[in-house]
């Protein structure tokens, strides 16, 4: 019985085109997008300048997290008055005179104590929006809240700064830009060109590892004949970027996880895999991960509290491992959310879809502190009022620890914060 | 966009029989289904359009087994329950609470299992799937609601409503156990509304972001006020919780109650388009026609009172359905590829609970779990590299025969109990496989092509296709057919639909 043909994992689509010996037939039939891939190979290999070597870690605190029981404005009657069985007075872990992080916030009171922890008061954005889908959109889109945009702010940023950006080397294969964890796409990462994006399962690695060498054979001959609707395209780009990348992911979390200790939060077990791909050398600009719950109508004291310990401990160890694998100059980490919630307390000791809230980014390079005044609240306050657009957060990452342009990317010009050098 | 050349009322008129054909019989099948067998082509061209349209959903086919399963379950957790009632022990308390736990979980497993199953039997499929979508409008998610009786009952209230107006589901489903819970109705009442089910009734169920506004949310919040669910787990209206107060809502002012809150809400315009546009785009395409086509079917739909059954036959009937621009573009959803592959390659879905829900899950439809409130996106949003690695491994588990080493004692039972039922099989088998390949007229690659997938692949595709099958690489003749049809249930073009 003859053998399969050996079939090495290619490192590039370039790689597999060859591999697969349709190079003849590939090339011309993949022309609707394979001159962009081969314009990025053929551009010169340089190595990546200080600039390109910074990453964001986006941490969603999806659901809308309650901002004033997570950095608590304690000294202020109003808070207690506007929430009679939810104010928080026991355990405060007091980081200004007037503010307390949560009692679940231990870790990140530390990390403030540090100088690696910026507060950043009542982001939001005006006439805000009470849907979660809308605000969600709002935020990752980063437009006014009356404009809808089909692309995300992260996804213009590699619209903007890596289509032309060189291949690493031979041999490499082209990194996803940004990497997810979760099924879904996040909206952030949203573009109008193609990209390579890639999702680890939330369970841990990636999901692939096959079988039959035949079968894989046989798929990858199917994968590169030409397709003819635009779906079928979209599906092919796809399924032929995760062939690539399953590879190179899965031997890198293998080769760079441990170090320390993580709790088993399921927050915990994603940041722990994509500090792997970063102490890696993963050339990924944009981590992005999700932590779910938040959306607490009903009975909030302890989900919240729950949610809050494994923000609190996750963002710490993730911290700590960074620094021990020597990147953590190169990784900052923002939280967000699509609101924060009513001042007030509802009657089913819970709250409802408010306004704006703080947010925390963390990193080495991130100088410490508060940022913005304290919610400004009085007897009959129903929300939390913006004071910071949170597209000046965005801009100030772009700015400051992209270098990238501010204005085509979201739009219209913001003013830089203080809270990246 | 695509702009049809013809009016928008023309669009929804029904297709001339010249215009009937095999391949519009195909893409009627695939998106009234899961699939669209050669035998059910022939079936559907000896019936014809009309009649197979006119008989959709009459009856309503009752899943029996399912409703077991729920009066069973019910059974046992409220027999825990009173045992729970009626202890002092601490332990002992827990241990029933485990206990507890265990029925609900196992509930839940058969319900995933049952319904697979109902869902996959042809003479279900198109009622099924109008109920997936149903389920996609009308979320509720196992996370928030936990209990597997109010899942199911759900499932069932949205099922009996495939056959109703619009008006008169989403009354239905407001008195949902499921949906109380999962929207916190349960928690509003005089004084103290919660507004989560009045938002989301407007935003994502009948009207569409844009088309309310804030107060009316407030005010149709306090309408809905004193819902609840009974200790034996229906619904209960409690008068005393419920605000009889006035309110303004969309310019009336007057004591609504939830039932004439959605009764008005149905006289807005925006209500004859929303869920109009939910249902071409998990039908028709990913991409809408211009606004007029969807006004024109908006007004025809309200003519027709809103009955959901009269939205499926204009549609499925229309001129506009069939243009060739709509075919193969849509993405199959996890169920619709899993029960789709059943189909054609004549398998019953597996009885491992475990090895089901994991499935569904690792491609992005966690059973009867949506990511939130508002559902799954469908088409593109299915698509990730995750995602994309499920479906593949899924083809390979069809191929293969069930590891019965692999299995613990509880899937070892249920693979038992399943074939004592007649199920079966659950895996391709090599006679299957011949089977589909007996072709005479075509070449094989072609007759393959023409059996799986709902798209005219490229001349490019078809060769690689013949090649794999003659590729002395991919082993003796059966090794490469085996291997050639799995690449091609993997490939791009058998997503689509």
């Amino acid at each position: 019985m003859p053998r399969p043909k050996p079939f090495s994992t290619p490192l590039t689509r370039r790689e597999f085109l060859h591999h697969s010996g349709v190079c003849g037939l590939g090339l011309l039939s993949f022309s609707s997008y394979v001159p962009a891939f081969l314009a990025r190979a053929s551009a010169a290999q340089v190595p990546l300048a200080e600039k390109d070597r910074t990453i964001l870690v986006l941490v969603q605190l999806a659901g809308g997290n309650d901002g004033l029981n997570t950095v608590i404005p304690f000294a202020n009657d109003h808070y207690h008055k506007l929430r009679p069985t939810l104010a928080i007075t026991e355990g405060l872990h007091t980081i200004t005179e007037n503010l307390a992080l949560h009692p679940s916030c231990g870790a990140l009171q530390r990390l403030y104590g540090d100088g690696r922890l910026a507060v950043i008061q009542n982001v939001g954005y005006p006439n805000p929006n009470r849907s979660h889908f809308r605000s969600s959109e709002i935020w990752e889109t980063a437009t006014d809240s009356d404009r809808i945009a089909s692309s995300g702010w992260i996804g213009r940023f590699f619209d903007n700064t890596c289509a032309g950006a060189p291949l690493v080397g031979e041999g490499q294969g082209q990194p996803p830009q940004g990497i997810h964890v979760g099924d879904v796409v996040p909206q952030s990462f949203h573009a109008r060109q193609h990209h390579t994006l890639f999702g680890l399962s939330r369970t841990g690695g990636v999901v692939g590892g096959r079988g039959d060498p035949r079968v894989d054979a046989a798929y990858k001959q199917l994968l590169s004949s030409p397709a003819a609707n635009p779906q079928e395209r979209f599906l092919q780009h796809t399924m032929l970027d995760v062939m690539v990348t399953e590879q190179r992911v899965s031997d890198a979390i293998s080769k760079h996880a441990g170090g320390v200790d993580y709790p088993t939060s399921g927050l915990a077990r994603s940041l722990r895999q994509i500090a792997a791909l970063i102490a890696a050398g993963l050339e990924t600009r944009v981590y992005f991960v999700s932590q779910g719950g938040y959306d607490t109508h009903a009975n909030q004291a302890a989900t919240h509290s729950r949610l809050l310990t494994e923000l609190s401990e996750a963002l710490a160890a993730f911290q700590q491992d960074l620094e021990m694998k020597r990147r953590a100059d190169q990784v900052t980490t923002l939280t967000f959310s699509e609101f924060g919630r009513r001042a007030d307390e509802n009657a089913g000791a819970g709250t409802d879809h408010g306004a704006a809230a703080p947010l925390f980014v963390m990193g080495s390079a991130v100088k410490g502190g508060i940022f913005g005044p304290p919610p400004e609240l009085d007897a009959s306050a129903r929300e939390v009022d913006f004071t910071t657009d949170f597209r000046s957060v965005y801009a100030t990452v772009l700015d400051r620890w992209w270098q990238a342009p501010v204005e085509p990317i979201l739009g219209q010009p913001f003013e830089s914060m203080d809270f990246l050098a | 966009m695509f702009v049809p050349p013809y009016s928008p009322h023309e669009a929804w008129k029904p297709i001339t029989t010249f215009e009937w054909n095999v391949g519009a019989a195909r893409h009627l099948l695939s998106r009234m289904g899961f699939s669209a067998t050669p035998e059910m082509i022939e079936v559907t061209m000896q019936r014809g359009l009309s009649r197979t349209v006119r008989d959709l959903f009459r009856p309503i086919n009752e899943p029996e087994r399912l409703q077991e399963i729920i009066s069973d379950y019910v059974q046992q957790r409220d027999r825990i329950q009173e045992l729970i009632n009626a202890t002092e022990d601490r332990e002992e308390r827990e241990r029933l609470q485990r206990e507890r736990r265990q029925y609900n979980q196992q509930a839940f497993e058969s319900f995933a299992v049952e319904w697979m199953a109902f869902a996959g039997l042809p003479e279900n499929s198109a009622q099924e799937k109008l109920l997936l979508l149903l389920q996609n409008v009308f979320v509720v998610g196992r996370d928030k609601v936990y209990d597997t009786q109010y899942l199911m009952e759900h499932q069932a209230v949205l099922r009996r409503g495939i056959a109703s107006q619009l008006p008169d589901l989403c009354k239905a489903i407001s008195r949902s156990p499921a949906m109380i819970r999962y929207l916190d109705l349960d928690r509003s009442r005089a004084g103290a509304p919660n507004e989560n089910f009045a938002r989301e009734l407007m935003e994502l169920f009948t009207l569409g972001e844009g088309n309310y506004t804030e107060m009316d949310v407030r005010e149709a919040a306090r309408a809905f006020t004193g819902y609840r669910i009974a200790p034996d787990g229906n619904f209960r209206f409690v008068e005393r919780e419920y605000d009889g107060g006035m309110k303004t809502l969309f310019g009336r002012i007057a004591r609504f109650r939830g039932d004439e809150v959605i009764d008005w809400i149905f006289q807005q315009p925006a209500s004859e388009r929303y869920f109009v546009r939910q249902f071409l785009l998990s039908y028709m395409s990913a991409e809408l026609p211009p606004e007029p086509y969807i006004a024109a079917l908006g007004d025809r739909w309200r003519y027709l009172g809103f009955s959901i059954p009269e939205l499926v036959r204009t549609v499925l009937q229309s001129r506009i359905f069939y243009e060739p621009v709509y075919r193969g573009t849509i993405i199959k959803s996890p169920t619709h590829y899993y029960l789709g592959l059943c189909q054609e390659l004549r398998l019953h879905s597996t009885p491992v609970a475990r090895q089901l829900l994991g499935q569904l899950r690792g491609m992005g439809q966690d059973f009867q779990n949506p990511p939130n409130v508002r559902g799954w996106q469908e088409n593109q949003a299915w698509i990730s590299a995750s995602t994309v690695s499920a479906r593949r491994a899924l083809v390979d588990a069809l191929f293969r025969a069930v590891d019965s080493e692999r299995l613990n004692a509880d899937d070892s039972k249920a693979l038992q109990q399943a074939e004592e039922r007649g199920w079966g099989p659950f895996a391709v088998t090599r006679e299957r496989l011949l089977q589909i390949a007996e072709v005479e007229s075509m070449p094989l690659a072609e007759h393959l092509a023409r059996y799986f997938l709902n798209i005219q692949p490229t001349a490019e595709y078809i060769e690689t296709l013949a090649g794999l099958l003659q590729d002395d690489a991919l082993g003796n003749p059966y090794q490469r057919l085996r291997s050639a049809v799995i690449a091609l249930l993997q490939s791009p073009q058998y997503q689509l639909a």
